[in-house]
């Protein structure tokens, strides 16, 4: 298949595609010639595509078996798409929504108000995966392959994918409500075009989160859990 | 004010049901204003949101009327003051200014009674909830507040939720204000 045959069908990849570095102007190339030219491993590429492209597609035995310090390469490009780029784009949206009418319609200053703190929840969910969770994962990776002989026990004491589990709460409810006021409930004066803008954007977003979500949920955890018990047993 | 609601007028008065029309139509911005002679050519169903009908032609012809589902008003040729039959009234010989101001009055007394179904339907206690879940207050003050218990108010936030499709705490508060049932000074 042809990458560009690929974005045509699911316009929506071009954002993971760009996570992978890869970036528009593909010509003919075709899949395998694209990850090829950018080192990547195209089944880990197709994996992560699929997942997000076919409803209820989800290799867990595959994606499984890829390292876990690929995955999480792609999870941390996926959090700076997030609070580098989408996020300011509807950041922007909503400056431009309130740029143009704030002075007629009072709600417009609450809706800026309600997305400004659904980014800080959003950002402090990221910032507290990149600086606690996956330092802990590539910690243990580390471990589990003699690249370090520290004491292998102590790390485990401290963090596990059982408080991350517990600290994965979820960030997507105040999304979901941002999207419902705007649909059902917003009123007064308002430009509909950058409305309709940020209510695309939003739901755009949404998809992508719940993405990210499933692999953090359906690969990251399950295979850091396994990762654990083979160290534990190390240990003991 | 009347926009995408639909308006009905019964009389066998033509110039009458012309003349409503009109100024429904020019005052109220009423796009969709239905006329008929009789009450018994008509196809009532529960999309219509006003009935404007003489008193006589409701009382012969009452059992026509209840599957309907708007507010009626009845067509009167004299001042009703206090309006003793409870119905709302118009009275058709009245001054355009004195007919205008009439039909103000039965509109805006109709927001009032439609107020519980204004909110997503919910119930005036659903209403009271949420009031106080909006300004931040916990569940146990609630439940004090409102005298009842803790798992009643649990049961009303979970139907507020359903009903308004809103999730979060700040979103409850968000809706609250954007309606009017708060105002921005009781948040925090």
């Amino acid at each position: 298949m042809k990458m560009a045959e690929l974005i045509h069908s699911n316009y929506l990849l071009i954002p993971v595609v760009n996570r992978f570095g890869i970036r528009l102007g593909f010509g003919e190339k075709t899949v395998r010639r694209v990850c090829k030219e950018y080192r990547i491993d195209p089944e880990f590429f197709l994996a992560i595509v699929n997942t997000f492209s076919i409803e209820g597609y989800f290799p867990q035995k595959t994606l499984q078996t890829f390292n876990v310090l690929v995955i999480l390469k792609y999870l941390r490009k996926t959090h700076s798409y997030y609070m580098e780029t989408q996020i300011p784009i509807i950041e922007n949206l909503i400056d431009a929504l309130l740029k143009a009418y704030a002075k007629r319609n009072r709600n417009l200053i609450h809706v800026k108000r309600f997305f400004d703190e659904y980014k800080k929840e959003l950002f402090a969910h990221l910032k507290r995966e990149e600086i606690t969770t996956f330092p802990y994962i590539e910690d243990v990776y580390r471990r589990l392959n003699h690249r370090q002989s520290r004491p292998k026990a102590r790390v485990l004491r401290s963090y596990s994918m059982k408080v991350y589990e517990k600290e994965h709460d979820n960030v997507d409810d105040k999304l979901y409500d941002l999207k419902n006021i705007l649909i059902k409930y917003i009123s007064g004066e308002f430009d509909e075009a950058i409305c309709n803008a940020i209510i695309f954007e939003l739901f755009r977003l949404e998809r992508d989160i719940e993405d990210h979500t499933r692999i953090e949920e359906n690969i990251l955890r399950p295979l850091v859990t396994e990762m654990e018990k083979a160290l534990q047993s190390e240990a003991a | 004010m009347l926009t995408g609601k639909c308006v009905l007028v019964i009389s066998p008065n033509r110039l009458l049901c012309l003349g409503l029309k009109s100024i429904l139509a020019e005052y109220f911005s009423a796009d969709e204003v239905v006329i008929a002679g009789k009450a018994s050519g008509v196809e009532f169903d529960h999309s219509v949101d006003y009935i404007f009908v003489h008193p006589d032609a409701f009382v012969l012809e009452q059992e026509r009327f209840h599957g309907a589902g708007g507010s009626i008003v009845f067509l009167v040729d004299r001042d009703t003051p206090g309006q003793p039959s409870g119905r709302a009234t118009l009275n058709v010989t009245s001054t355009e200014s004195g007919i205008i101001e009439q039909l103000q009055q039965v509109f805006a007394l109709d927001t009032t009674h439609k107020s519980l179904s204004r909110y997503a339907g919910l119930s005036a206690r659903e209403i009271d909830v949420l009031k106080l879940v909006a300004r931040g207050m916990p569940n146990k003050h609630i439940a004090d507040r409102l005298s009842i218990s803790m798992h009643t108010v649990i049961s009303h936030r979970k139907n507020i939720t359903r009903k308004l499709g809103i999730k979060t705490i700040s979103g409850l508060t968000m809706y609250a204000v954007l309606n009017g049932l708060i105002s921005s000074k009781d948040i925090r």
